[in-house]
């Protein structure tokens, strides 16, 4: 797909959502999308530097939610190397697949999602196809409202905690 | 005994979900790095909470530290000075003690009500010295000021708790000499004993206005 990308997807996902990886994995296969994933690592390899490798070879990332995404904390701190890497290359797109009934969470909601469709995999890898195929891109323009509203939630609370110096020097 | 005056300042109680107690030396050598995990903190919509935060009262020293880290749902680590120091060559156990205060939080509460992130400097042959740590790869920075902002902000952003993200690392990085300027203006004035709370309005008011008005 990419001409200079090794893989064309890079999928991260929880343990508890590993079948459904690979079976994504042999159904993009299906269309000719190479993907990448980090649990088909040897075991004893450097993880970090894998990922690392994994991520930059890759032309987007597909991220996997299932309904208790943070119980597995390998998984959720890939996230947070997904996010570091995407720092630099911004333009490496991020796609979050999400399960039935899981929620997607907040460093996901600016994106644009497919829900993956569990009983039709098929049409799930689809809708990744024309997504990577898309010269649009798919973030949503999403406006800072909640981080807004939380730095003056914050501010709020430390004004009513912060010490006049004059009254404490007294 | 004198009565509290009405407008006196309250006690910071933030929402244990948005309260994110750090772990970290606070000394002149790595105090820029402590500064800089406070304003990442702040950057990414949380409030940093520290035993430094009720330093003047008369409590003991681990019940400050057990108070604010009860009080919060996360918790970051820097064990890059647990190695050997001065003539008997002792490392520093505070910061491994306090992780582990935090790692029995997380493993005491099935329902998760506790998440800890791990710093360690780039090198560091931590495991070695906290096998019992074997699989939780702590995050390794460069020891400075601009390394660890990246890291605690990829952690803290991928938190169930935090908010959608609009605050890129390099934005930040780029408040680190203002807010030295001005919290070296607040020691000055507080003779080096600027309570918490005033050390958290200066990083967040330059949140506040530098991130926002964008």
């Amino acid at each position: 797909m990419s001409k200079k990308a090794k893989f064309d997807i890079y999928i991260s996902h929880a343990s508890a959502d590993a079948v459904i990886a690979r079976e994504l994995a042999e159904a993009l296969k299906q269309h000719d999308i190479s993907t990448f994933d980090v649990s088909d690592l040897l075991p004893g390899s450097d993880w970090e530097s894998q990922l690392n490798e994994g991520l930059e070879a890759s032309q987007a990332v597909a991220i996997i939610v299932g309904t208790d995404p943070y119980s597995d904390s390998y998984a959720s701190n890939e996230w947070g190397q997904i996010v570091e890497a995407s720092w630099d290359t911004p333009e490496r797109r991020i796609i979050p697949l999400i399960r039935t009934e899981a929620e997607i969470p907040p460093f996901l909601k600016a994106f644009q999602y497919v829900n993956i469709d569990e009983s039709d995999l098929e049409k799930t890898a689809l809708q990744l196809v024309e997504v990577l195929r898309s010269e649009h891109r798919f973030e949503r323009n999403v406006g800072p409202g909640g981080f807004r509203q939380r730095v003056l939630a914050n501010e709020r609370l430390i004004q009513q905690a912060v010490k006049p110096r004059d009254k404490v020097s007294e | 005994m004198t009565q509290p005056e009405a407008d006196s300042p309250k006690a910071l109680t933030p929402p244990k979900e948005r309260s994110v107690y750090i772990n970290c030396p606070f000394d002149e050598e790595f105090k820029q790095v402590f500064d800089a995990i406070l304003l990442a903190t702040l950057a990414c919509g949380f409030i940093p909470r520290s035993a430094l935060e009720t330093e003047t009262t008369s409590i003991s020293r681990m019940e400050r530290i057990a108070n604010a880290m009860f009080a919060s749902k996360y918790s970051i680590h820097d064990l890059s000075r647990c190695r050997g120091e001065e003539e008997e060559n002792f490392a520093r156990f505070n910061m491994p003690l306090e992780l582990g205060i935090s790692v029995a939080l997380t493993y005491g509460d099935k329902r998760r009500s506790h998440d800890w992130f791990l710093l360690v400097t780039e090198g560091h042959a931590y495991r070695r010295f906290i096998s019992d740590l074997a699989g939780f790869d702590p995050k390794e920075y460069g020891g400075t000021a601009v390394s660890v902002v990246p890291r605690v902000m990829n952690w803290l952003i991928t938190r169930p708790d935090a908010t959608m993200y609009h605050t890129n690392p390099r934005q930040v990085v780029n408040l680190l000499p203002p807010l030295k300027k001005r919290l070296t203006a607040l020691d000055n004035d507080w003779q080096g004993e600027t309570p918490w709370p005033n050390r958290l309005e200066v990083a967040n008011t330059l949140v506040h206005r530098e991130l926002l008005a964008r």
